[in-house]
């Protein structure tokens, strides 16, 4: 079962400093326009349905 | 419940892993989907068919049907006896394991089929080990004599091969749990056929000789729901296309490693199934010999103390309700399968060619989108680890009222989207933060942060 909280062998200020960073690299990771361009075009590919997948026909 | 292959497994399902004891056979049950089927397909058959069908429920308790038969006889003439109530109702309910429904329809080897089963899925804890289980449930209850009882299980069935093949039957499985959490209605399986080809298509689609993804995604868009795709064949194809750069390969390679076990532990604890694709090959001599598309549905997974996906539990109509799949990837996880496709039925290889994730169209950040980002904090903090969920605010907030963090009481009165994808930070197997995304926004809106530090 995973815990929750601060481990015990951590430094539970240096853990919420590196998060509190971590967190803010996150919110200007989404609010780049750039990333999300490159996002949304990977997801172009990982989720696009040709017309051969389309009519692929499960016979089993 | 006859000689199939299914019914072997259930009853193997049964007798192994749900330890039953008993069962109580209900000779004449009018199953709704049957009638259904029965009404738009078999009453026009010149063959006599039966309208009814039987319905066997089981218990985990011993107990003769002298002694069952005896009991609700005494229990008629001591309603009003509690503590009579608590004694025979109550072992009946706890020691519930669910039904099976069989309909008067033949398989090919002359074996009847199975119908509408609901059994109990293999329990959250495992023997021995810290490993957990999470399979997708819905609420249901069958009503035997007058006795109310509960079993939470997503349906299975077999697909009757006049009215649905592999694809329709998987619809109907997912649809049986999408509708208890979106809203939409239940559909028997000849609905179902119907519903996906209602467009003019090739080939007849009654007898049904099997849906197309085209037809699939029809009808999930038919019943005002969209659908997620990750393509897992078409990337696949990229990596070896000379016409694509190393950079986009290396990018493609490392995101099939984990796309699977992530899609489905996100996914699945939002409680959707998931439509998955398989290829069926049987090789001679590494050359291929026959090739055949399944469709099945992914209704849990088996997961380790650090949170990694051992197992996968599908509904697969062939096999019986929840099958394990073991991984057989050598380079991502669980892109190729091994279980009874390959070990009973000889196939050579069981590959997994897509996912389709039915959903709500108010979900607008889709599991390739938020993925991605969090793909990237994964390489970007290596000493943290992250995972990803899609939940609703009503089950959040239920799990946060269990759980110790920062400003709780405030977090709690602050309204929330109704869909909202989840990152969850460890540090090691500690959950030390959660950053909340609104679901329903059509841009990446992180709105609260939950510190569990």
């Amino acid at each position: 079962m995973r815990k929750v909280g601060v481990p015990r062998d951590v430094n539970a200020a240096e853990l919420k400093r590196d998060l509190d960073a971590v967190f803010g690299d996150f919110k200007r990771l989404c609010n780049d326009p750039n990333v999300r361009k490159d996002v949304d075009k990977f997801a172009r590919v990982s989720g696009y349905l040709s017309a051969e997948d389309l009519e692929t026909q499960f016979t089993c | 419940m006859g000689y199939s292959p299914q019914a072997q497994y259930i009853i193997d399902y049964l007798i192994d892993t749900l330890i039953a004891k008993t069962c109580i056979i209900e000779n004449e049950y009018v199953d709704k989907d049957y009638l259904i089927d029965y009404s738009g397909f078999f009453a026009r058959s010149f063959e006599r068919i039966e309208r009814f069908t039987k319905r066997i429920h089981f218990f985990s308790n011993s107990f003769s049907q002298e002694d069952f038969e005896q009991s609700i006889s005494l229990f008629q003439n001591n309603i009003q006896d509690t503590k009579f109530e608590h004694d025979l109702i109550n072992d009946l309910k706890k020691s519930y394991l669910g039904y099976v429904v069989i309909k008067p329809v033949e398989y090919s080897m002359g074996q009847p089929l199975i119908g509408r089963t609901i059994l109990k899925p293999p329990s959250k804890s495992v023997n021995d080990s810290f490993d957990t289980r999470e399979c997708i449930i819905r609420k249901s209850n069958a009503n035997l004599y007058g006795i109310q009882l509960n079993v939470d299980a997503l349906p299975f069935q077999v697909q009757d091969s006049a009215v649905a093949a592999c694809a329709t039957v998987s619809l109907w499985m997912a649809n049986s749990k999408i509708n208890e959490l979106f809203g939409t209605q239940e559909f028997s399986p000849i609905e179902i056929t119907s519903r996906a080809t209602e467009f003019i298509e090739s080939g007849r689609n009654f007898p049904s000789t099997g849906l197309t993804v085209k037809q699939m995604v029809n009808f999930f868009k038919g019943i005002g729901l969209d659908y997620d795709t990750v393509n897992i064949d078409h990337l696949a194809k990229i990596l070896n296309d000379n016409n694509y750069s190393e950079n986009k390969k290396a990018l493609i390679e490392e995101y099939l490693k984990e796309v699977v076990p992530d899609a489905v532990k996100a996914i699945s604890r939002a409680g959707i199934p998931i439509v998955a694709s398989i290829s069926l090959i049987r090789k001679d001599h590494d050359l291929i010999e026959d090739h055949e598309h399944h469709a099945v549905v992914i209704c849990g997974f088996r997961q380790n103390e650090n949170g990694q996906v051992t197992k996968l539990y599908v509904h697969d109509d062939q096999i019986g309700p929840y099958c394990r799949v073991k991984d057989a990837s050598p380079t991502g996880k669980f892109l190729k399968w091994n279980n009874e496709w390959v070990t009973r039925e000889g196939y050579s290889e069981v590959t997994l060619d897509k996912l389709l994730i039915p959903i709500y169209p108010k979900i607008r950040i889709t599991f390739d989108i938020i993925y991605s980002y969090c793909r990237q904090l994964r390489s970007l903090n290596p000493g943290l680890n992250f995972d990803l969920y899609l939940t609703t605010v009503q089950d959040y907030k239920k799990m946060l009222l269990r759980l110790p963090f920062k400003d709780k009481v405030s977090k709690l009165k602050e309204s929330m989207p109704r869909f909202i994808w989840v990152i969850s930070v460890y540090k090691g197997e500690s959950l030390v933060r959660e950053w909340l995304i609104d679901a329903t926004s059509h841009h990446m809106r992180i709105f609260n942060e939950i510190d569990y530090t």
